[in-house]
């Protein structure tokens, strides 16, 4: 196991952290997923050593990252804030870190290009950090997470600030880095930034793990939460008054050339819909499940609290 | 997996103290400390000079401080802290590592300031006891600012010149044996200027202070948590 944190708890004074965490993590990539506050950040710096547990244990590698110094060079941290030494150049700031992580000064340089070149990061790579965007300290900051050739690594909040074009390619450089076996853990508060990496997530919400698995998995443990279907059609009303009277049905909504139905029986419903389509000959331009999405996913687990 | 193999505290000690250097030529701070050491040799050589050693000890309380407390200090304060606590470093060797960095900048920025303007002011070198009481000053002076700035990381620069120059020069106007906990009043006594209290003494008392603040700094530094 990568990571075993065992009634894990966190206070800073009276303030709550986290709170009695219990949690597996594999190799591969892994999603922690929470609104702003909910204790991802602190999570994460447990994870990296940075903190001690208040209550409970967290083992990295079966060694606790705080005290035990050796199994730190085993893991790379990203840290949220942007800010880093701005005085030295992208080359200078990884070659550094890569020292401090153990590797020998005579292989550091050559080991800090080709993180800096994994994060597409090569032609500005003797600029100096302070005039980066927001993309590129980011690349940067995973640049000096990688590399020393880590076999965790946690990365906090990567993709924020981010413009598309950039996301979609850290996305895929992280992927990779999942691929290659390691175990790498992404926080976001944003729902679309995991989904695009991973479906196996870790919710928490306010200092908790809410729920954890594959996102289907996760679906499981919410099935008296009615399952959403949205039609895109021509004639949404039809299909709405085709099924208004099935008693599967929770709640029929209307948008815009859309019909959203709730039902406790998605199977039936299916079955039913299809019937409907047929009979009336009705347009469908598209049919979806936004249970699928993490973001319904997220929603019934926090009862919406999370986006009040 | 690639091979397990963690830096030693001389390696991480020697790569803390180059980063600093680097980061420090890069900073304005150097520029900023330049300009203070200057003012001695412009008040040499405006021919005043007759409390010269007085208005140098002035630039010992400023100097270290300078250096020391704002590169601690906003490390933790912008938690660019966590990308050196996330390495397997002992936390003691990054602190060292600044300290054998800056301290040694501090010193011989002092002293060097002491030694050109006393050269304006008299055609001479100073006498060396007086390089040394400042030079050791100016070590003690940054084990005050070190601590101080992991005790308050935010403000460690001020509040280690007010505590240097309000307290710790307060303690050592105070008769008997208590200014012996003065750094300045030690300093003082090593450079040979001291009727009350002797170089030797001088410099126990310097050691000891030293000491109690590296103390405070290295404990404080391994129990921070950001």
């Amino acid at each position: 196991m990568s990571v075993v944190a065992k009634g894990c708890s966190k206070w800073y004074g009276h303030v709550l952290g986290v709170s009695d965490i219990d949690l597996t993590l594999r190799p591969g990539i892994v999603g922690l997923l929470g609104p702003n506050g909910a204790g991802k950040s602190t999570l994460m710096k447990l994870m990296a050593g940075l903190l001690r547990p208040s209550r409970g244990s967290l083992a990295v590698f079966d060694k606790n990252p705080f005290d035990d110094i050796a199994v730190r060079r085993r893991i790379g941290y990203a840290p949220e804030h942007e800010k880093t030494w701005d005085e030295l150049s992208a080359l200078e700031l990884v070659t550094v870190m890569a020292e401090l992580a153990g590797v020998e000064r005579s292989r550091s340089r050559r080991a800090a290009e080709t993180a800096i070149e994994e994060m597409g990061m090569t032609k500005a790579m003797h600029r100096r950090v302070y005039g980066f965007s927001k993309g590129m300290r980011q690349r940067t900051k995973l640049a000096t997470a990688i590399a020393h050739d880590p076999d965790l690594l946690l990365l906090d909040e990567p993709l924020t600030g981010v413009d598309p074009v950039a996301r979609a390619d850290i996305v895929e450089r992280i992927r990779k880095l999942g691929e290659a076996g390691k175990t790498v853990v992404v926080s976001s508060h944003v729902l679309y930034e995991i989904e695009a990496l991973t479906s196996e997530i870790v919710v928490i919400y306010r200092g908790q793990v809410l729920a954890e698995g594959n996102v289907y998995e996760i679906r499981k443990l919410i099935d008296k939460q009615p399952h959403r279907i949205r039609i895109e059609c021509d004639q949404p009303h039809a299909i709405g008054s085709a099924l208004a009277s099935a008693e599967h049905v929770a709640r029929i909504g209307f948008e815009r050339g859309a019909v959203l139905i709730e039902t406790r029986d998605p199977d039936r419903c299916y079955d039913q819909v299809a019937e409907a389509v047929l009979a009336g000959g009705i347009a469908v331009t598209n049919l979806t499940s936004p249970d699928n999405n993490l973001g319904a996913v997220f929603d019934y687990l926090t009862g919406g609290a999370a986006r009040e | 997996m690639s091979e397990l193999r963690v830096p030693t505290a001389g390696e991480a000690l020697a790569t803390m103290a180059r980063l600093t250097l680097v980061r420090m030529t890069r900073g304005k701070l150097i520029w900023i400390s330049i300009a203070m050491a200057v003012l001695p040799i412009l008040y040499a050589a405006s021919g005043i000079g007759s409390s010269l050693f007085t208005f140098q000890m002035l630039v010992l309380t400023v100097m270290p401080p300078l250096f020391v407390a704002p590169s601690i200090g906003e490390e933790i304060e912008d938690r660019t802290a966590t990308y050196l606590w996330s390495r397997p470093l002992p936390r003691w060797t990054i602190l060292a590592g600044k300290l054998v960095a800056l301290a040694p900048v501090a010193m011989i920025v002092t002293v060097g300031s002491w030694i050109a303007a006393t050269w304006i002011a008299s055609k001479a070198l100073p006498p060396t006891g007086t390089m040394v009481g400042l030079g050791a000053g100016a070590l003690a002076i940054s084990a005050i600012s070190a601590a101080i700035a992991t005790l308050a990381p935010k403000h460690g620069m001020a509040l280690s010149i007010i505590y240097v120059m309000m307290i710790d020069g307060g303690i050592g106007l105070i008769p008997g044996s208590i200014r012996l906990a003065s750094v300045t009043h030690a300093a003082t006594a090593i450079a040979g200027l001291s009727d009350e209290t002797s170089p030797v003494t001088g410099a126990i008392a310097l050691i000891v202070i030293a000491s109690v603040w590296f103390a405070v700094a290295f404990r404080r530094i391994g129990r921070l948590e950001t």
